[in-house]
């Protein structure tokens, strides 16, 4: 009773020393912390793998439309649950938030039921290798920033921060790959996000502890 | 009359203004209110009565560090409670963990005294003395900490200011070292 009586007036003679941020200077950190990942990731895919051949072609056509819009709805998803689950209290973590993306990759999945990569010389695992590559800096970038707020489920944290960079691998592939048939993109590209989602949690549960 | 989530939320924006003593003032409330909650939970998690305090003190260390991740605006009860939640069953956990490790020194410890050659008490305390003092003063305070007096390796880490493995380190090193003092005493003996 006495120690704890110690740490308390130890603790209140640091009052209104806030060297932390405020919850609003947090999201902001987490906003402009992904902005600046998806455009190293962008960077990194236009350095690393450049752009597909015959790009100006297909960037009206819906497979490429389908896949940027697909990734773009999950990574506003998930974000958007990000920002909630980041911290106490922070609003219930709505999982719903990641559906529309998914939705969007299995209805050209059901539009273009085909397994076979278009493109003869596509191997699509390749993708999901690729998407987890450059999606890798993405998340180390999304948990630095995570370990500023307080995320009191940190293994889902994770999870998300992996949905996240995933999604914007994702959006990086899909300048560069040539695999446009509806259910090979969303078994490989779904491997690569499940892959990163795994990856999350996996040091979520380690770094995000506080 | 003021509701205790104003109360709070009140005090909570005073700290922010440097406001130290309401700041003290709040704390002891929720320790209390801790108390309480760790008290009724502790068997669940398999912890002693004594550390009952030691999990109230993370707890209000865990919210004073992340304080600046209640939002204002936001009432305050919410976010203790989910603060509470979190910091309850991770230092719980660890705790737990620990109280394993522990369990398993002495474990070992008593598993050499049962095999060793049944010797006067007062002779073998006077013999580990002995021994101690020729270890290094590091490890002679660590063996002190967690063995004669019987504090936690969270604590003495924390007393020593380093980290629990590093604790964790040095016993084990003093350990072996007593180990083979005392087989050398032993050996000595038979010669005679």
């Amino acid at each position: 009773m006495n120690v704890t009586d110690d740490l308390i007036s130890g603790l209140a003679a640091q009052a209104g020393s806030e060297p932390y941020r405020s919850v609003a200077g947090i999201r902001r950190v987490l906003a402009v912390t992904a902005l600046a990942a998806l455009a190293i990731v962008l960077a990194a895919n236009w350095a690393g793998f450049g752009l597909r051949s015959d790009f100006s072609a297909m960037i009206l056509r819906a497979p490429f439309l389908f896949k940027v819009a697909g990734a773009a709805a999950l990574a506003a998803g998930a974000f958007l649950l990000m920002r909630r689950i980041a911290l106490p209290a922070g609003g219930t973590p709505a999982w719903y938030f990641l559906l529309p993306g998914i939705a969007l990759f299995l209805l050209r999945a059901g539009l273009d039921p085909i397994w076979h990569p278009r493109a003869a010389d596509v191997v699509p695992g390749s993708c999901t290798i690729e998407i987890s590559l450059l999606a890798l800096p993405a998340l180390a970038l999304i948990l630095r920033a995570l370990r500023n707020a307080a995320p009191t489920r940190p293994t889902a944290t994770g999870a998300i921060a992996g949905v996240l960079a995933g999604a914007m691998g994702v959006i990086a592939h899909a300048m560069v790959c040539r695999n446009d048939s509806g259910i090979s993109v969303a078994v490989w590209y779904g491997l690569g996000l499940v892959i990163m989602a795994g990856l999350g949690a996996l040091l979520g549960r380690r770094l995000l502890r506080w | 009359m003021e509701s205790r989530e104003d109360l709070w939320a009140e005090a909570m924006r005073a700290e922010r203004q440097g406001n130290a003593a309401a700041y003290e003032r709040l704390l002891k409330e929720i320790a209390d209110l801790l108390r309480k909650l760790v008290r009724r939970r502790l068997a669940q998690y398999g912890l002693r009565p004594d550390e009952a305090e030691d999990l109230v003190q993370e707890i209000l260390i865990g919210l004073h560090t992340k304080r600046h991740t209640w939002d204002p605006d936001r009432p305050f009860m919410p976010w203790l409670f989910a603060v509470t939640r979190y910091k309850f069953v991770d230092a719980a956990r660890r705790m737990r963990r620990e109280a394993g490790h522990r369990i398993d020194l002495t474990m070992e410890e008593l598993a050499e005294m049962v095999a060793a050659p049944t010797e006067d008490l007062d002779r073998t305390s006077l013999d580990i003395e002995r021994h101690l003092a020729t270890l290094p003063q590091g490890q002679q305070t660590v063996v002190r900490a967690l063995a004669i007096d019987g504090h936690s390796v969270r604590d003495t880490a924390r007393k020593l200011t380093t980290s629990e493995g590093a604790i964790r380190v040095t016993f084990h090193r003093a350990l072996q070292k007593l180990r083979a003092l005392a087989a050398a005493d032993l050996d000595k003996e038979n010669d005679k």
